[in-house]
């Protein structure tokens, strides 16, 4: 369909996956709604192709503050730990600071004054916080509703937010190579989605209005607070 | 000569194919060796994967049973567990231990044992460490181990396969106070199983793949991204190939990739897939052995599920190819080394044994014979040459001492020895022409060399070559003959087809003047044509060559210096095989003087050289010719034959210049008055005589033209010649005889015509006669006393007798006496001599009569010597001129008179002036051979003749007999009395006695005697007497 082999490459982070998109080492990837803000504010000649599901039937996704059962049962409670660290995921991810950010706004506190630990990834973000190893985390909903057996609880529900967008570099694919592999992704059987790594919960329509009401709360977040570009030339934790 | 005959070239293919071959079956035995070793090879690193597989199972399940009973002894563990069993606190039962045993977890993890995974008693996931979020779900269709372990209650451990993790599973039951608490399974993935086995050898790089077939895959959803297709095989699937389930997964290299891709080709290796079993195969790839070990791994049931496959880079492989090879290249090379030294020196062989064949073979081809000898001089090689020679075969000629072989005899040859057949002599080479026998007997001449055999400073025997050189030897004497005849006196061209000149001898330069190197390429008539011959003459020449490839005659050509010369040329066409002219090859010889010769015999042969009239010999041709023409035309002809009168005389007096002058002014008169086809002639001496023909058919009228020429002729004669100084006057007697026709031959013509002649002169001279039949007659008569005389001869003489005649002196006493011969013809009686004489004269009958009449006088002479009476008397016998000048005429006398014994002085031979004047000095000579014998010389005649006192003192007379004629006419003629004075007073000047013949009167002998003659004979004392008559006469007296 694009005329060309696919080499499927795997990155560390976010940042790792931007740096190498920008450097035209790979040309489609999986961006995050605020990885695609901050490549949208780039120069950089690239398409949207699709939103990414992440979970079965998903048509949007919320950002979920999370703790142990055992844990805080409220970010209130924040207060009497001891140590009231924060587990985040990527700094470029969307559960990432932005949203633990506004959860602790809304609960009267300032993210800033605690220390925050990336843990890369949901799933790890989560069993950590089960270990006990801090005490509140920031992750996407389905994340929490999947390690809610294991003794995940959610403190506070977020808005929605786009789903992570598929972007190709619009230099090295032509328009209509892009065109045809949306309308392919969008219209795939669940029978060829099930042999599927990435996407293998199916591909929904990309809506720039999303991304660019997604951009403006993001915006508005960080009006009084940290720029967003600020925060995409932060360093990931590994 | 013997040898093996070997095919040069199929044995040096022979020896290439076999050193081809064994070099195939090097390369066979290397290849089957490296095959062996490397199956051995392939089967070690099966063996040793199978090992390190097992080893690394056996020490991780002790790891794990270790670990699994510190886990059974913790309490807090098996509370939890037991805590798990009520719904209520499952999930807190779960979170906490989850969170008791997360860092056994860790440390697992680190041992490999990536998975810890507590189960249910309902086999329902419980918690899984390495996916907490997963539990619940019901592992009863997709885990049978779990299934197994529940059923037994007993740990187990096997491979197995997963829906997310395969791996070497250890699944224990918990049983804490007899209640089954669940299971748990540690479970190795084959990343860690590969990282163990890499820590074993590191070189090796381990894949995993699963039998498509198995339920728990094929029933497996959402797995996809997880089993990949094999890329070693489309039945099989691949765990986990991008590496998506763990970090520490590592991809599989594009080299291992290769040789997958390699394999999935490899039928072999489809089949030991299919089989089961563990096996290994090995590829060669990109320049070096590529193996992949498939290690089968065995499930639940005990049946493969899966395989372990390995790849490593078979440096052993490659190490023992690169030994097979090397030992395949010094194989190679060796047997390059070999076939070449082998080819090399199988070509030498064969090369020698071409060489030996070439040589045999050009021994057997060529002519020239050739054997070999031992020392001892036997045969040990020969050739065909040889033996076609010598005869017999080889087996039967070697072994035969050269000598036996070589035979000579009957040969006039005396060979050194048989050093010459062994071919050696006291030098090192011999070389020598020798005449032996060949196998036919047959004498040839062979040239034969030879040479020793010299090996290691001895003389091993001798190799003689040897040719029959008995045509060569022809050959060059035919070539010396030739050549000597080619350099002969006679001039030889040798041109070619265009007749330009390509060789000359010597004796043409000589003729022509030309050198060999001015004439080469020219043609002949361009360098010695004289312009003599025409332009038809040279066309004639080369019709009658192209016609008869010869010609002959004589040609005009032109020396250098310029001068003509006449050849006689004889052109012979040199002729091909195939009838083409080749050369021409011209000879020739210089017949200028000899064309002039020839003018001058044939001038000599057929012309008078006096008169340059026709000769005898060409008036014969002549008249025969014209006899024979008269014959075809019927025309008459006449025969003028001329005798000049009183030449002799004129001779005599003159001298014979001034006679030779006077016959040469008689031929040009006698010319003068013929015409010009007639012919005029000298016969010799003053005979002439002319030939008229075409004179008519009418007999009267060619007489009377031959009467007019003859009559010219005479008249020509009345004008006098001028000799000398004077004129001379002479005449001819002339004779004539016609013919036409072959009536008559031409002797006869000329017989007759000479008759007339001589009837002519007889006639008194100057008078012309033509011959008739009393001419013819004598003639005739002449002939028949011919043949009469002749049977007389034959007879005995029997028919001739001899009468004497007394010779008396002064006082009639008989003082000699003359014996005269009489023929008793047996039918015409006594013929007088007169009739007979003058015949036997002619035909030389006289000679045999003649020595008749001298033996009878002899003998009875001789018998009267012996008689008292008679004894004194002197005999006189007459010797004609033929008898006297006959050769041997003397010693015949001689003998005569020796046999008879008689008295020489008592005999008188008396000769005729004629007998004596044709060639005094010979005459003179024989009469003083005749004196010398004791015999006296009466000259009988004398006075008819032409008798002079010159000749006369010349001649050994002892006696003149004076003719008959003076004596008879001496009463009458004044002219005879002086005559017959003259005489005896000659003959008392020159001393001799004279004898007066013919006396028949007393007055003739009464005149004679007083003119001094002392002795008379005639019949007036008594006629010839026969013997016994005359000798009464002598005792009684006349």
């Amino acid at each position: 369909m694009l005329g060309r082999e696919v080499k499927v490459k795997f990155y560390q982070s976010y940042s790792d996956i931007m740096e190498a998109f920008l450097k035209e080492e790979v040309d489609i990837v999986q961006l995050t709604p605020l990885n695609y803000i901050a490549l949208d504010s780039t120069s950089a000649s690239f398409q949207s192709i699709a939103f990414i599901r992440s979970a079965k039937e998903q048509q949007d996704y919320r950002r979920v503050l999370v703790a142990p059962m055992d844990g805080i049962q409220n970010l209130t409670d924040l207060k009497r730990v001891e140590k009231p660290n924060v587990l985040l995921t990527q700094p470029f991810s969307t559960c990432g600071w932005v949203a633990a950010d506004r959860f602790f706004r809304e609960a009267g506190l300032t993210l800033s004054e605690h220390a925050v630990h990336y843990k890369g990834g949901h799933d790890s973000l989560a069993l950590a916080l089960l270990r006990n190893e801090d005490s509140v985390g920031c992750v996407a909903d389905y994340i929490a509703e999947r390690f809610e057996g294991l003794g995940l609880s959610v403190l506070k529900e977020g808005a929605p937010s786009p789903m992570p967008a598929l972007v190709a570099n619009s230099k090295e694919i032509l328009p209509t190579a892009l065109e045809a592999l949306e309308a392919h992704l969008l219209t795939l059987p669940d029978e060829t989605l099930n042999t599927l790594g990435l996407g293998r919960f199916g591909f929904v329509i990309f809506e720039q209005q999303q991304m660019d009401e997604f951009a403006e709360k993001v915006a508005e977040m960080n009006s009084g607070n940290r720029s967003l570009n600020t925060l995409t030339s932060l360093e990931v934790a590994p | 000569m013997r040898g093996v005959t070997i095919n040069s070239q199929r044995e040096k293919y022979w020896v290439v194919l076999i050193i081809l071959l064994l070099w195939l079956l090097s390369l066979l035995l290397i290849s089957m060796s490296f095959f062996e070793q490397k199956e051995r090879y392939v089967e070690q690193q099966n063996i040793t994967q199978e090992m390190t597989w097992k080893a690394v199972q056996s020490i991780h399940t002790k790891g794990v049973d270790t670990y699994f009973y510190s886990l059974k002894s913790s309490k807090e563990a098996m509370g939890l567990l037991l805590l798990a069993q009520d719904p209520q606190h499952i999930k807190r039962a779960r979170l906490s231990l989850y969170r008791l045993l997360y860092e056994d977890y860790q440390t697992l993890k680190e041992q490999g044992l990536f998975i810890l995974h507590f189960q249910t008693p309902e086999a329902k996931s419980f918690l899984r460490f390495h996916m907490p979020s997963k539990f619940g779900d019901d592992l009863t269709g997709v885990r049978p181990s779990i299934l197994r372990v529940k059923e037994t209650l007993s740990p187990l451990h096997v491979f197995e396969v997963g829906v997310l993790q395969s791996g070497f599973r250890h699944v224990y039951p918990i049983i804490k106070n007899d209640i089954f608490l669940g299971t748990v399974e540690f479970s190795q993935t084959f990343e860690s199983l590969r990282n163990e086995m890499a820590l074993l050898d590191s070189r090796l790089e381990y894949r995993l793949i699963h039998k498509k077939s198995l339920p728990q895959l094929s029933q497996a959803e959402n797995v996809d991204h997880i089993f990949g297709g094999s890329i070693f095989s489309d039945k099989w699937l691949e765990d986990d190939p991008q590496g998506q389930l763990y970090a520490s997964s590592t991809l599989m290299s594009q080299e291992m990739a290769a040789v997958g891709r390699a394999a999935k080709e490899d039928h072999r290796v489809a089949l030991g897939l299919a089989s089961g079993s563990s096996f290994s195969q090995a590829f060669y790839l990109d320049g070096g052995y590529k193996m992949l070990n498939f290690t089968a791994i065995k499930d639940l049931n005990d049946e493969n599920s899966a395989y372990l496959i390995s790849y490593l880079e078979a440096k052993g492989l490659d190490q023992l190819l690169s030994n097979g090879l090397i030992v395949a290249l010094m194989t190679t090379v060796v047997a390059l080394i070999l076939g070449f030294i082998s080819f090399s020196w199988v070509s030498v062989k064969c090369a020698q044994q071409q060489s030996l064949n070439f040589l045999k073979h050009i021994n057997m081809a060529m002519a020239e014979g050739l054997y070999v000898v031992n020392s001892e001089g036997l045969i040990t090689e020969i050739n065909s040459a040889a033996l076609a020679f010598l005869g017999g075969t080889e087996e039967t000629v070697i072994g035969q001492h050269v000598q036996d072989l070589f035979r000579t005899e009957g040969l006039a040859v005396d060979h050194p020895g048989k050093c010459c057949y062994l071919g050696c002599s006291n030098e090192d080479y011999f070389s020598n022409e020798l005449q032996v026998l060949n196998y036919e007997k047959e004498p040839r001449w062979v040239k034969m060399r030879g040479r020793p055999l010299v090996e290691g400073g001895r003389n091993q025997g001798n190799v003689v070559v040897f040719h029959d050189i008995t045509s060569e030897r022809e050959s060059a004497e035919s070539l010396r003959i030739a050549a000597t005849a080619f350099e002969t006196q006679v001039g030889i061209i040798i041109a070619d087809p265009a007749g330009v000149i390509i060789r000359v001898n010597s004796a043409f330069t000589e003729l022509t003047g030309y050198a060999s190197d001015e004439v080469i390429g020219l043609t002949p008539g361009a360098l010695l044509s004289s312009g003599v011959q025409n332009k038809d003459f040279y066309a004639e020449m080369w019709t009658t060559m192209q016609e008869k490839q010869y010609w002959q005659g004589e040609v005009w050509n032109r020396r250098k210096d310029g001068a003509l010369f006449l050849e006689w040329l004889t052109i012979d066409a040199v002729l091909s095989e195939a009838g083409e002219v080749t050369q021409y090859v011209g000879s020739f010889s210089d017949i200028t003087e000899q064309k002039k010769a020839q003018e001058e015999i044939v001038q000599l042969a057929f012309y008078d050289p006096l008169t340059k009239l026709p000769n005898r010999r060409l008036l014969i041709e002549r008249l025969k010719q014209a006899i024979v023409t008269s014959e075809r035309l019927q025309q008459c002809g006449g025969l003028i034959f001329i005798d000049l009168d009183n030449f002799k005389a004129l001779n005599d007096t003159k001298g014979h210049t001034m006679g030779d002058e006077l016959l040469m002014q008689v031929a040009k008169r006698l010319k003068s008055v013929v015409r010009e086809t007639d012919t005029v002639a000298r016969l010799g001496g003053d005979e002439f005589v002319v030939l008229l023909t075409d004179l008519g058919l009418k007999g009267e009228d060619a007489i009377n033209t031959v009467k007019v020429v003859a009559t010219g002729i005479l008249e020509s004669f009345t004008e006098g010649f001028e000799l000398g100084s004077g004129v001379y006057r002479s005449s001819a007697s002339i004779g004539v005889e016609m013919f036409l026709g072959k009536n008559q031959s031409d002797e006869e013509v000329l017989k007759r015509a000479d008759m007339a002649m001589y009837q002519a002169k007889k006639k008194g001279r100057n008078k012309v006669r033509f011959f008739n039949l009393e001419m013819q007659e004598r003639v005739e008569k002449a002939q028949a006393c011919e043949d009469d005389m002749e049977v007389a001869i034959q007879m005995g003489f029997a028919q001739l007798e001899l009468h004497y005649q007394a010779q008396v002196d002064t006082d009639s006493t008989v003082q000699s006496v003359e014996a005269l011969i009489r023929w008793h013809h047996p039918q015409k009686g006594m013929v007088p001599p007169s009739d007979f004489i003058q015949v036997i004269e002619n035909n030389g009958q006289i000679l045999r009569v003649g020595e008749w009449v001298l033996r009878t006088a002899c003998a009875q002479l001789f018998k009267w010597q012996a008689d008292p009476a008679l004894q004194h008397l002197t005999l006189a016998v007459n010797i004609s001129a033929k008898q006297l000048l006959n050769i041997g005429f003397v010693a015949q006398l001689q003998s005569i008179v020796e046999e008879s014994g008689i008295d020489p002085k008592r005999l008188k031979l008396e000769l005729t002036e004629s007998s004596v004047v044709g060639d005094i000095e010979q005459a003179i000579t024989i009469m003083n051979a005749i004196l010398d014998l004791g015999v006296e010389l009466s000259m009988d005649d004398f006075g008819t003749g032409y008798s002079s006192l010159t000749y006369l003192k010349k001649l050994p007379l002892a006696q003149l007999k004076i003719d008959q004629s003076f004596v008879q006419d001496l009463e009458h003629d004044s002219d005879s009395l002086a005559i017959v004075r003259t005489i005896l007073a000659m003959a008392k000047t020159l001393n001799l006695t004279v004898v007066a013949e013919g006396v028949e009167t007393l007055r003739q002998k009464e005149l004679l005697e007083k003119d001094g003659c002392q002795l008379f004979q005639g019949y007036y004392y008594s006629r010839p007497l026969p013997v016994a008559d005359f000798e009464q006469l002598v005792v009684k007296g006349v």
